[in-house]
């Protein structure tokens, strides 16, 4: 069982309904404030976001989980999942590749290098698959790749699709400067966003050891 | 569970050190620099690790996966030259899986082992690169509280490469494991048939690939009291054809030796290989780890035996590519067997020699004469680039890359001539190499077409820099082109002279006319060359000038991935360079072009490439060294050693990229070492990094062993007969057999001093 904490007001019966078997508690944030959605993230609550010029569906056909190709968003993958599962959505898993490469050990974003489109995109799509899907086969997924800056491939990714929900992993730190991306899907969304902290806010270094970081410039 | 991933200048000691084991289990060096080491295990990267840590002999590669499988595995044992391909053909013909020879089911009693029941006390892998063995390490804890301890060691035999081998041992308090003997059938949809005999001492597989050839394997094990020895012998078949060998009597062979003999003539044929290949680096141990690394799977993938196969761009470590064979195999890795291992780059022109039917027919069939060898080749040589892609978006989008990246003809006689260079084997070249030549010549003279300025171009074409198809007149591929054109035509006067009637049965074969040798002429003279002469940089293809110039570091941290930046569309409209192209030339033909072209060159492209190519970094490390700026091609060094070893490339789950491998040695030993094999000499100019205080290699040349020991002062040469040798930018020097040393000073090295002779 996830505990969900929902703006209240008019959506709080609306997101039960989404979520199925989840516990929903309608926390007392007003809706449309994003501050106080952020620390209620921040500290562990799954929250649901929703914009003032969000659409509200009726029901769930796609959830759109934006990835970095970290373990990290692992959370927020499964709370998909359980969304999906309850009702027969499909999860596209969207990896827009940046400029950062996520430092987590066991991190796959898409290849710095590409051989051969035939082969290098596939390779790395069943990778991804095996590392990250792993834990829930059978649901309905799949992973798509946008090229352009984070924020706006995400959004351009939830309209096109067009995305019921948007299932946001992050880092649950609020610190001026940080959570650039969030901020920026969250208050454009076209639809609401489920916000998802994942323990262990800040990335670690890679531990293969010294000897092989060194070995990039 | 220990999840660390953990390389050997860091890792614990292994229970038994060095070869000497005291209960005759054998034991990986203890030198950290002669082996790689995982500790743990991460669910994340197994696959990485699998590619790592295969062992493979040139006949079959075998990925490191655990003896009992995990669910994060992709166990594989490749036969090298087999494919087979799906009923319906879709993704063209793919490597043959072989059974999971290694495969043991340990027990307790009633009770699995596995790494994840219970908990992990210890797990580790260290790969052996000197002894060219893997093994495994493991205390586990059961749920039961009792603790087993466990160890492995694997090799695909090098000294016979028909056999592998297992041994294995396990208990738990004085109570020995059982590891059961069933071995999976092999399946998939490239498989037609698969069947096994259970004999009374063997096990006997044969596979038939579907619309491909076969493979046998005999599996023997033997267990006692916790103790296990394994031999398997494999053989394999062309389509149609007859068995290379019997594997029961290649396991009745290792099974007379024994486990201990097998072991040590193993060890000994590694010994060997690396007494004519090993790079020494001193000074910086990552680079001098990231090279053993690269030449322990060169060196497994290499066959001097036979021609039935040539080398997939992934090896035999992974399915990446479906084990096609590409350049990379002529452009990167061959020069590394042509001056450690001769008759292994024998046998990779053989390869495309044999392939030379489907090569005529496939230039044929696109309206061109002489031989187009296949962009990706398999078991028979017939192109099989996979005609669409899905882009990273989901667009369904061509691959022009088998229709227009043409200059792997030019490579391939690129490579032919280097082995005629380096060999001098006239006899080779009459009957394998010239044939090559003369066809691939015969195919530019008929692929050129005179435009209406009265010059001859090429299009449309790819060079190696693939963000851009369907361009006019590469520079690499037509100024390849024109030295292709020119070593037939030298070809044909080399043969003329040495062997007048072989050359005019040769001719006669191959319905060559002096017409046809003028035509090469007037199209050598008159191809498109385009390179300004003011600033002496080549344009890469006509009107490449004219696209938006971009600065690519500007644009992401490199390497990157342009499609993957700048979106496919963009790409094509921008100079960004996907790998070296103008540079991969000068690469090539270093004797060629001036100093002074080749650093204008490198200063215009080098900020706008993306290096999104694993081909990319080694060249331009190569280059870089050449030009004396030593610590900016150590970084592109350090980059193509990233491409499998450093987890942030995430790339290596399907196998190593054996042309960045190759590379690494490129980088050591032209780059670094500066060895140029000229015509008339060998020139020998070390420009070591900071780092490195010590560069030494063998390098094979004209049935030479020149040994090469420098640092940035010194450089000794050590001579096994009399060779013609230059240093830095003297005159060449016939020098005797013996050992010579020269200083650096005022920017060029002195005339080599004689140390010791005979």
């Amino acid at each position: 069982m996830i505990r969900i904490t929902v703006v209240p007001g008019r959506l709080a019966g609306r997101v039960a309904s989404l979520a199925g078997g989840w516990e929903v508690a309608a926390a007392p944030i007003t809706a449309g404030d994003l501050g106080a959605a952020l620390c209620a993230s921040a500290q562990g609550d799954i929250v649901l976001f929703v914009a003032s010029e969000a659409r509200l569906p009726d029901r769930l056909a796609n959830i759109l989980v934006p990835h970095d190709g970290s373990p990290a968003p692992a959370l927020a993958l499964e709370a998909a999942d359980q969304l999906a599962a309850g009702g027969r959505a499909e999860v596209v898993v969207l990896h827009v590749p940046g400029a950062e490469m996520p430092a987590e050990p066991g991190s796959l974003p898409a290849p710095r290098m590409v051989d051969h489109v035939a082969y290098d995109i596939p390779d790395w799509r069943e990778e991804f698959g095996r590392r990250f899907f792993q834990r829930s086969p059978g649901l309905l997924r799949r992973l798509d790749v946008r090229v352009g800056a984070v924020p706006e491939s995400i959004l351009d990714a939830a309209r096109a699709l067009p995305a019921d929900l948007i299932v946001l992993g992050w880092r649950g730190v609020v610190d001026q400067g940080r959570a650039v991306t969030l901020r920026t899907v969250c208050d454009s969304a076209p639809c609401p966003v489920l916000l998802v902290a994942w323990p262990g806010a800040e990335p670690r270094a890679p531990d293969v050891a010294a000897g092989a970081t060194a070995l990039y410039p | 569970m220990n999840d660390k991933i953990r390389f050997p200048t860091q890792g614990a000691e292994s229970p038994a050190q060095g070869a000497e084991s005291p209960d005759a289990f054998p034991a990986p060096v203890q030198d950290v620099l002669w082996r790689l080491e995982a500790a743990g295990f991460d669910r994340f990267r197994e696959r990485d690790l699998e590619s790592w840590f295969a062992v493979a002999n040139g006949r079959t590669g075998t990925r490191g996966s655990l003896e009992e499988g995990s669910p994060d595995s992709n166990p594989a044992t490749y036969v090298a030259g087999i494919y087979g391909r799906r009923p319906d053909d879709s993704s063209g013909p793919e490597p043959l899986i072989g059974p999971q020879w290694t495969f043991l089911d340990p027990r307790l009693g009633d009770t699995e082992v596995r790494l994840e029941i219970g908990e992990i006390v210890e797990h580790r892998r260290v790969l052996d690169f000197r002894q060219g063995i893997l093994f495994r390490f493991w205390r586990q804890r059961l749920p039961s509280g009792q603790e087993i301890t466990f160890r492995s060691a694997r090799f695909a035999a090098l000294h016979d490469r028909q056999l592998l081998v297992l041994q294995a041992d396990g208990h738990c308090d004085g109570t020995p494991l059982a590891f059961g003997a069933d071995i999976p059938l092999p399946g998939g949809p490239s498989l037609e048939h698969a069947a096994f005999t259970r004999g009374r001492d063997q096990v006997d597989f044969e596979l038939v690939a579907r619309k491909g050839g076969r493979a046998f394997f005999s599996i023997s094990t033997s267990e006692s009291r916790g103790s296990l020895e394994r031999f398997a012998a494999v053989a394999r078949a062309a389509p149609g054809g007859q068995p290379e060998g019997s594997p029961t009597e290649a396991l009745a062979r290792a099974r007379k030796a024994g486990l201990t003999a097998t072991w040590e003539q193993h060890r000994q044929a590694w010994g060997e290989r690396w007494e004519a290949s090993d790079v020494v680096v001193e000074g910086d141990p990552d680079a001098q780890l990231a090279l053993r690394f690269a030449l322990y799977h060169l060196i497994s993938v290499g066959d001097p035996e036979t021609d039935f196969a040539s080398i997939g761009a992934r090896g035999l470590t992974g399915p990446g590519y479906n084990g096609h064979v590409f350049w990379d195999t002529e452009a990167f890795v061959l020069p590394f067997f042509l001056h450690t291992h001769p008759e292994v780059a024998r046998q990779l022109i053989r390869y495309r020699h044999r392939t030379l039917p489907a090569a005529r027919a496939r230039a044929r069939s696109l309206g061109y004469a002489g031989a187009l060898f296949a962009w990706e080749s398999a078991d028979d040589g017939r192109d099989c680039t996979p005609p669409f892609a899905l882009t990273p978006d989901h667009i369904v989008t061509p691959v022009l890359t088998g229709r227009e990246e043409h200059h792997i003809s030019a490579d391939v006689a690129w490579a032919t001539w280097r082995y005629w260079e380096t060999t001098r084997d006239e006899e080779f070249l009459l009957r394998v190499g010239a044939e090559i030549l003369l066809e691939t010549a015969r195919f530019w003279s008929s692929r050129a077409r005179r435009g209406a300025d009265g010059c001859f171009h090429i299009a449309p074409v790819i060079g190696p820099d693939e963000y851009h198809e369907g361009v006019r007149d590469n520079a690499y591929t037509n100024e390849l082109a024109r030295w292709n054109l020119e070593r037939g035509l030298e070809t044909a006067e080399l043969l003329s002279r040495a062997d007048s009637s072989g050359w005019k049965s040769l001719a006669r074969r191959l319905k060559l006319e002096e017409a046809d040798l003028a035509r090469w002429q007037l199209v050598a003279d008159q191809l498109t060359r385009r390179c300004d002469a003011d600033t002496k940089v080549y344009e890469q293809f006509e009107d490449y000038f004219e696209l938006e110039d971009v600065n690519a570091a500007e644009l992401a941290p490199r390497p990157f991935a342009g499609e993957l930046v700048l979106g496919r569309e963009r790409l094509q409209k921008t100079q960004l360079v996907k790998q070296a192209d103008v540079l991969m030339l000068l690469h090539m033909l270093p004797s060629a072009y001036p100093r002074d072209v080749v650093a204008a060159n490198y200063r215009y492209y080098e900020p706008r490439t993306s290096h999104g190519s694993s081909l990319s970094p080694g060249v331009h490390a190569v280059v870089a060294a050449r030009l004396g700026l030593a610590e900016e091609a150590l970084g592109y060094f350090r980059m193509a050693a990233a491409i499998d070893l450093d987890d942030r490339m995430r790339n290596a789950a399907f196998g190593i990229h054996m042309a960045a491998a190759a590379s690494l040695w490129q980088t050591a030993v032209l780059g670094f070492g500066g060895v140029t094999a000229e015509a008339d000499c060998l020139r020998i100019d070390p420009k070591l990094p900071t780092s490195w205080t010590r560069l030494a290699f063998p390098f094979w040349w004209r049935d030479n062993v020149i040994r090469v020991d420098a640092d940035r002062s010194e450089v000794r040469i050590d001579l096994r007969s009399p060779a013609d040798v230059a240093l830095g930018a003297g005159s060449p020097r016939r020098l005797a057999r013996g050992r010579y040393r020269a200083k650096f000073g005022n920017g060029n090295w002195s005339q080599p001093e004689e140390v010791e002779t005979g």
